[in-house]
């Protein structure tokens, strides 16, 4: 019979077993009767010849060889009873394994599609990206324009350079006369060449299309290609109207494929033709950023010595672009770290701190299944003296954490299911290659691994110590020649043990804690800072105007008209148009004053760029510190001015507000050679809320050309209520007009928060949970001693010790564990809270303030947990107390 | 009843089993009988290593079993030897051999010294 038959036919085992046994006892008494033996006596000579049938039994078990199986599933069983038996405890620990575990699961899921999982490229190891540094003007990893592109584009270094635009575009899509924004970039020709992607329909772009004048074409999304086309297989022979004009759609890029951002569904030649920028100075323009793969057997320093002398060449041959300032290089990183580089370090942060979550768990579990075994320790007792072994006794135990493991791994993965669910819809947080993050079979084998070692952690050890212990005991007890046995005192192992795991668990609680409040400082210093307007009750969105459709006349036209239209929807107090609205895009110029000493183009200062119009200052509640406002009449026909900030107004006139007034001044930015006079000085406005204030240049909207312009309404009660009627008076102007990004200023202000807000609210419920976990841990452990100590208290009372006495003995001891685990865990705290530099805004990582305040808290907190315990010790009457041995 | 009783040396009972089951199908109360008949009762197999052994054999494919009735009519395990059964007799013959041979001469060599 083989191994699995014995193991299942079970039941029929057993019969023949039995039979076959009876058979041969009945043939002892048939015999036996033979020889003359009465049928009682028969019987009873057989039995005693026989022996122990139990006995024979068992061994003809063994030798099935499926013994361990069952007596396993036999072990499972027991556990599960006796865990149903004891609900709270079971509860307790799988809830604690659950979120131990899923807190990691979804973490480690996070990292791994951010950070560990490879490109969805082609070799992406040999992906680099490439950019510009100015240090002098304190910019980094900044784009460059085409004519630079253009001069380092045949680097020898590189199988193929290719560059895209630096953000995303709002794209007017119509397929039969549906208008309907899109998140559109523009990528050069060579570009999907170089990723190494290939479009499931169709072809890529061709050499002929990236060239000035080439021909409207475009590539899709393959989720605007089902939803829009039906997942046409001949799209390619169909037309749309993109931003107003006829466009040819070349091919159908595959799913998943997310370049440079996600959710875009419309890619287009030529990068550097941004429509926010008049044609002339497209070329110009830095707003390219270049995508290289690596020759085999280039070194990246041989690449990036190669751009440096290329970048030397250009900045000799066009002093006078902003590319090519005095002081600027070239920055060449890898593709997968530039990706990523502004979520690495918040999302090992957040993995470490949800690992210290695990390891305070397993700590608290084993301390939880140690006390629950010093209960039990009467049943262990008598199981060993039944003759169960110390290894049966331990699988025993293990099998609990076992059973306990794997229910709480199973809940830990529905919480990490949940869990990513949230994170891959935090719409304020733009995590990249978030549409990566899933659950396979490499994160399942990640939690099952984890469960096990948790296991481990917290099953073997509990059970090593109370096994050891129980046997140690039955040898005292039992056969007096062992030679005295084991004469440590073992059984108070646990409690030192105990005692141990839970001045961790405050170590570790404490480095969270400290780290979430550091954290919450920085976000609180972050909410103090003043945004220079008045967020609440404004309404923005996008507008951007086909430039086939719109030339300069007749967009002044169209803004003029919205203005006034918008103007008067009730509810609606003041409405402006500007470049853009601050917590979103910037446009930076180079700027030099008339007045002041003349400085050579590459060598100017940069400033923020934007135009406004009329109602800008009075709409964002920006307060006018001189001059003037403009008016209507600063237009096309009238001489131009501009307004600047205070910043601007420090940089160029140091001694400002005192000194030379700069209002009256004149200012040449770009490529004008008009100068244009400043007629006011605005306050400060803050681009985002972690950034320092650049200086700014204000241009009057009537007297500049705006593609796409953002509108802001200042409301009179909730924004949002507006939405629908400005869309419709928009719509009245021209059907065939989009809006887009219509979001509240509140909204755009959290959104420049979203990822420090993600990583304070996870850090901070990582502490919290870590707090509780710890402050149960604190007060476990005094309960319990409390509870072994009761007849000594008892003793104690009797021989005329105090209550205060007794509380003091008891807070003694509860207190040396918090110190101990609170002196280890600000050590810790030091080391660690360096690797948060990057994620504090004004807070030093090792603010002493927030040390110490978080220390003495928590030490509060903790002493309550004793406390508790501790005042039960002090009410314990000695009579009930001696008898209670 | 008072046999003097001789303890088996480990082994030594799956070879007499085997032995015993040469001779054709036969249950396990037989090869008890069997082999404490032809020691002449010096061997005394104890109910509670031959049924583990028979157990063991049966489960390594040197024993087959099959329950038929016996000569009293009633329904018995009855075991027989199998090809592989027959290849491990003989070699555990050949050693039990040598390793008799090797103890005699030993014995007998310190009773000379002796």
């Amino acid at each position: 019979m083989s191994w699995w038959r014995r193991l299942l036919k079970r039941g029929e085992m057993e019969r023949h077993l039995d039979a076959e046994l009876r058979f041969h006892f009945d043939g002892l008494v048939a015999d036996n009767i033979r020889a003359g033996m009465s049928e009682p006596q028969a019987r009873r000579s057989a039995r005693l010849e026989f022996g122990g049938v139990e006995q024979v039994k068992e061994e003809c078990r063994d030798a099935r060889g499926t013994r361990w199986v069952e007596e396993t599933v036999q072990d499972l069983r027991f556990a599960v009873r006796s865990l149903r038996k004891s609900p709270i405890f079971a509860t307790t620990a799988i809830l604690i394994l659950a979120l131990g575990i899923g807190g990691n699961t979804a973490m480690f899921t996070v990292i791994r599609a951010v950070l560990l999982k490879p490109l969805g490229y082609a070799d992406p190891d040999g992906l680099f990206r490439v950019s510009i540094d100015d240090p002098i003007q304190n910019n980094r990893d900044i784009g460059f324009s085409w004519f630079h592109y253009e001069a380092i584009k045949d680097a020898k270094s590189f199988g193929g350079l290719g560059t895209f635009f630096i953000a995303t575009e709002n794209m007017t899509l119509s397929v039969n006369g549906e208008p309907e924004p899109l998140k559109g970039a523009r990528i050069s020709a060579n570009l999907l060449s170089i990723l190494g992607v290939q479009p499931i329909v169709g072809r890529g772009f061709r050499a002929e299309e990236d060239v000035t004048g080439g021909p409207a074409v475009a590539m899709i999304s393959a989720s605007l290609w089902r939803r829009r086309f039906d997942g046409d297989p001949n799209v390619t022979s169909r037309s749309m109207t993109l931003n107003a004009t006829p466009c040819i759609i070349a091919g159908v890029l595959p799913d998943g494929f997310q370049f440079p951002v996600r959710d875009v569904d419309v890619w287009v030649p030529r990068p550097w033709e941004f429509s926010a920028i008049p044609p002339a100075v497209q070329p110009r323009t830095n707003v390219l950023i270049g995508l290289a793969r690596l020759k085999p057997h280039f070194t990246m320093q041989q690449a990036r010595n190669e751009l440096m002398v290329l970048h030397r060449q250009y900045m000799s041959m066009h002093p006078e672009l902003g590319d090519a300032r005095q002081g600027s290089s070239m920055r060449i990183a890898p593709l997968k770290e530039q990706l990523v580089a502004n979520v690495r370090s918040m999302l090992w942060i957040l993995f470490g701190a949800v690992g210290f979550i695990l390891l305070i768990a397993c700590a608290n579990l084993a301390s939880l299944l140690l006390a629950r075994s010093t209960a039990r320790f009467r049943e262990f007792a008598i199981r060993v003296a039944m003759g169960a072994s110390r290894g049966r006794l331990i699988r025993h135990l293990l099998a609990e954490s076992l059973v306990l493991g794997t229910i709480g791994g199973c809940f830990g993965l529905l919480l990490a299911k949940w869990l990513l669910g949230v994170i891959a819809h935090a719409t304020l947080v733009n995590l990249p290659r978030s549409t990566e993050i899933r659950l396979d079979p490499i994160v399942l084998g990640f939690s099952a691994v984890l469960s096990l070692v948790t296991i481990v952690l917290f099953g073997v050890i509990p059970s090593l110590q109370i096994s050891r212990s129980v046997l140690a005991d039955e040898l005292r007890k039992g056969s007096a020649g062992a030679g005295g046995g084991a004469s440590t005192p073992v059984r108070t192992l646990p409690v030192n043990m105990r005692s141990l795991l839970v001045a961790g668990q405050i170590a570790l609680s404490l480095v969270l804690l400290i780290g979430a409040a550091l954290l919450i400082g920085s976000f609180a210093r972050l909410r103090e800072v003043d945004l220079g307007f008045h967020a609440s009750n404004l309404l923005t969105m996008q507008i951007a105007l086909p430039p086939a459709r719109y030339d300069g006349p007749k967009q002044r036209a169209f803004y003029d008209e919205l203005l006034h239209r918008v103007e008067v929807i009730p509810g609606v107090r003041s409405a402006m148009l500007a470049r853009t609205v601050p917590m979103t895009a910037r446009y930076s110029t180079d700027v030099a004053v008339v007045e002041q000493p003349a400085v050579k183009r590459g060598d100017r200062a940069s400033a923020q760029l934007q135009t406004i119009t009329p109602g800008y200052l009075r709409t964002m509640g920006i307060p006018l510190r001189r001059g003037r406002d403009f008016t209507e009449h600063d237009n096309q026909s009238a001489p131009g001015v501009v307004i600047i900030n205070e910043s601007f107004a420090q940089r160029f006139w140091p001694s400002y507000p005192a000194g030379q007034d700069p209002v009256g001044e004149h200012i040449l930015a770009g490529n004008n050679p008009q100068p244009m006079e400043i007629v006011g000085i605005a306050a400060d406005v803050r681009q985002r809320l972690d950034a320092d204030v650049w200086p700014e240049l204000d241009f009057p909207l009537a007297q500049t050309s705006l593609q796409t312009a953002a509108l802001a309404v200042r409301a009179d009660s909730d924004p949002k209520s507006l939405v629908n009627a400005i869309r419709k008076e928009v719509l009245s102007i021209d059907r065939d007009q989009t809006v887009s990004g219509i979001k509240t200023m509140d909204e755009l202000v959290e959104g420049t928060l979203g990822q420090r807000r993600l990583t304070m609210v996870l850090l901070g419920s990582f502490a919290g949970l870590a707090l509780v976990l710890a402050v149960c841990g604190i007060y476990g452990v005094t309960a319990y001693s409390v509870a072994r100590r009761t007849p000594e208290f008892g003793i104690r009372s009797a021989l005329g010790a105090t209550q205060r006495d007794i509380l003091r003995l008891v807070l003694r001891q509860g207190l040396a564990i918090v110190l101990v685990g609170s002196a280890i865990g600000i050590g810790a705290a030091l080391a660690l809270t360096r690797v948060m530099k990057s994620l504090l805004y004004h807070v030093s990582a090792t603010d002493p303030l927030i040390f110490a305040g978080v220390s003495v808290l928590f030490g509060l907190v903790a002493l309550l947990a004793c406390y508790l315990p501790a005042r039960r010790a002090t009410r314990i009457n000695p009579l009930e107390a001696l008898r209670w041995e | 009843m008072t046999q003097p009783k001789s303890d088996l040396p480990q082994g030594t009972l799956d070879l007499l089993i085997l032995k015993v089951v040469t001779l054709g199908p036969i249950h396990g109360y037989a090869i008890a009988q069997r082999i404490q008949q032809i020691s002449r009762d010096v061997l005394q197999v104890q109910q509670g290593s031959l049924y583990p052994a028979l157990h063991r054999l049966e489960n390594r494919g040197l024993l087959a079993a099959e329950w038929k009735d016996s000569e009293t009519g009633r329904e018995a395990k009855f075991y027989r030897l199998t090809a592989k059964g027959q290849t491990e007799l003989k070699s555990e013959t050949e050693s039990w051999k040598q390793l008799a041979k090797a103890v005699r001469l030993i014995l007998e060599s310190s009773e000379a010294n002796g």
